[in-house]
């Protein structure tokens, strides 16, 4: 049992709060990602979790024992750094049982945990080199390998992806995702990349200036997210938001934008919405439909910039008196031209509004 | 065109280069194979008597040159100096490798500790050790004499050691410094994690890493200390723990000196560290040039 619980922890850098109040509970066998912008937290997070860094408040435990002050090595955990952090000086092998051999573990048994480990890899043809020698895919497994030698019972990744290119970083994800299913390990892992928390982590947390903003499973955090802050870093291209004012007609409410169009609520949503008040409208590209003629609850824009991806379109429509573009996905190569006029159309059961404060209002009671 | 120029500038600064740095080496050589009536004379030919290597038999038999048994010859030119080399050589290359030693023994571990430790008082004592060589020697050679008179070292090569190590240290240590803090800090994180004490993150991951540089820094401790002259001479004393630089001064001193003994003694001096430069550069090099390699 590898279960991960920590319960108000902080970190703090001198006068800096690095983390703040962090609650989390973490089942054994789960994969949790944490994400969030530079600088939010997460690192430390893990590195508190790993013993490299100290706790400055709070309790954690691993397996249900208090670990805060449990040298590092002695907690059942195996951590994969960003820049791999091989010893350049040592071979694959040597690198992949150094864990190991500084245990006190007899050379056969290193050696056949290491072949064990290279074997789930594939890096058996790999072992007599030196990490110089590797190719960044190649280090990146090595890295993993090593941490899979110690037998943890919490795998911890520190953006373990981001040094490689976009081709090969797709291909170490599935990876990861099947080594998740075959070890049979708590994963916790760290990434800025929303598209890794998106398809790696059965939960995600979302984290921001030291605490964390929501965590939940990624469907859960992408549909229903607490925030605005939550609701931008999650999904690609991101959530379209724009200032709208709620506004009564014939008993339901509305949004109003800057130029006079108006767009219907959906009654749940309709019933949490106050008249009068500034709201921000939140759509993701998916939910917007286009279309070159006007309808009911249409909103009117001009074309300002189309990018064909092949499987799909971003278009990117200026509404009047909005500072940003919204951005529309559509399937396919459709042909759009710039500078056209459209109309838009926002999916109801999709729209998610925000109040001053950046809060999501969640559907009343209709 | 323009290759072509680039290519004969280089050609001819590197020939510059060599000039003046295997120039003298070779030049010392020559001196040293040549007697001095025929290196003298413009009228004798070195090609009508060939090479003759006496002088380096004197240097290490003691058996007087035939030219100077000529008549006419002038037999004080050779001076006894001469004959301290040998011993001097093997003075100065104990000298010189235990103040390498000491210097890899003592630099290495402090240089590591200023690179990845925060202790009260770190930035000062870097400080200190780093600027102390500003201290002119000669300011020092009074109060490190009575020092090392007080503590019984004077006339034996240990205190010359002592010196030496000191002298050279600061650079040891902040060339270490340096390279200690570019090895990134995930390197030692990660050998925590695989359960290495501080001490064994030294010795299993700092230290195999450092090796070219420590083999640079050594090696520069070495020439340092074998080129050394003011401690040498004040604190060698007698002829049986002379360092070469001593007595190769006192050789050059001597105005009436053989020019050919002279440079006997200049080109046998030059040979430990040429045998150490040979024998360590390759390895720095090559260390160097894995690790400019990106890992």
């Amino acid at each position: 049992m590898a279960s991960v619980e920590l319960s108000g922890v902080c970190k703090n850098f001198g006068a800096v709060e690095a983390v703040c109040d962090v609650s989390l509970s973490i089942k054994d066998r789960e994969f949790v990602v944490f994400v969030g912008p530079s600088g939010c937290g997460k690192s430390t997070l893990l590195r508190m979790i790993a013993g490299l860094e100290e706790i400055t408040s709070g309790e954690l435990r691993i397996g249900g024992k208090r670990m805060n002050d449990v040298p590092a090595a002695d907690r059942g955990i195996a951590m994969v750094f960003q820049s791999y952090a091989l010893y350049p000086h040592m071979t694959v092998a040597e690198n992949m049982g150094f864990g190991l051999k500084m245990s006190g573990v007899p050379k056969e048994e290193v050696r056949a945990k290491v072949a064990q480990a290279a074997a789930v890899l594939q890096i058996e043809e790999l072992l007599d080199r030196k990490p110089r020698a590797l190719s960044g895919g190649q280090r990146q497994r090595v890295a993993i390998g090593r941490a899979i030698t110690r037998n943890p019972g919490v795998f911890l990744f520190d953006e373990p992806l981001s040094n490689l290119d976009a081709g090969l970083r797709a291909q170490m994800r599935i990876e990861i995702a099947r080594l998740h299913a075959e070890l049979d390990a708590t994963m916790i892992y760290v990434t800025h990349d929303q598209v890794e928390a998106m398809t790696l982590a059965d939960r995600i947390v979302v984290m921001n200036k030291g605490r964390v903003e929501q965590q939940g499973s990624p469907l859960d955090l992408y549909e229903r997210p607490d925030n605005m802050f939550v609701a931008s870093f999650l999904g690609q291209p991101r959530i379209n938001f724009i200032q709208v004012r709620a506004e009564s007609r014939e008993g339901m409410a509305v949004l109003r934008l800057g130029a006079g169009d108006q767009v219907p609520l959906p009654p749940a949503l309709s019933a949490a919405v106050e008249p009068g008040a500034a709201l921000t409208l939140g759509i993701r590209p998916d939910a917007v439909g286009l279309s070159g003629e006007a309808a009911d609850g249409s909103v009117a824009g001009s074309i300002e910039l189309v990018e064909h991806l092949g499987s799909e379109t971003l278009i990117h429509v200026r509404l009047p008196e909005m500072v940003g573009l919204t951005t529309v996905t559509m399937p396919g190569k459709g042909r759009v031209e710039r500078g056209a006029a459209c109309w838009l159309t926002f999916d109801p059961e999709q729209i998610l509004l925000f109040d001053a404060g950046g809060t999501r209002l969640k559907p009343g009671a209709a | 065109m323009a290759r072509r120029g680039s290519r004969l500038s280089t050609a001819l600064i590197a020939g510059l280069i060599l000039l003046f740095t295997g120039g003298p080496v070779l030049l010392a050589f020559y001196g040293s194979v040549v007697p001095d009536r025929i290196l003298l004379d413009p009228n004798i030919s070195i090609l009508d008597h060939g090479l003759s290597f006496e002088t380096y038999r004197y240097v290490f038999t003691g058996e007087l040159p035939a030219s100077y048994l000529l008549e006419g010859a002038n037999r004080s030119m050779i001076s006894d100096a001469a004959r301290q080399v040998p011993q001097s050589l093997w003075n100065s290359t104990r000298i010189a490798l235990a103040a390498m030693a000491l210097n890899i023994l003592l630099g290495a571990p402090a240089a590591y500790v200023f690179a990845r430790y925060a202790f009260p008082g770190k930035k000062a004592s870097f400080m200190f050790i780093i600027l102390s060589p500003l201290v002119p020697t000669t300011a020092l050679v009074v109060p490190i004499y009575m020092l090392m008179q007080s503590l019984g070292l004077i006339g034996s090569i240990y205190g010359i050691i002592l010196v030496h190590t000191a002298q050279a240290l600061p650079f040891t240590v902040l060339i270490l410094s340096v390279f200690f803090r570019k090895i990134p800090a995930e390197l030692f994180e990660a050998a925590v994690l695989d359960r290495c004490t501080g001490l064994q993150g030294f010795l299993r991951i700092a230290l195999p890493l450092a090796l070219p540089s420590i083999g640079a820094t050594g090696l520069f401790a070495f020439m340092l200390s074998y080129s050394e002259y003011i401690f040498s001479l004040v604190l060698s004393g007698e002829a049986r723990s002379r360092p070469v630089s001593v007595v190769m001064a006192a050789l050059a001193r001597n105005t009436d000196v053989s020019w050919s003994l002279l440079n006997t003694s200049i080109f046998i001096a030059i040979i430990p560290s040429l045998v150490l430069v040979v024998l360590v550069w390759r390895f720095v090099v090559e260390g160097l040039l894995a690790g400019s390699v990106k890992g």
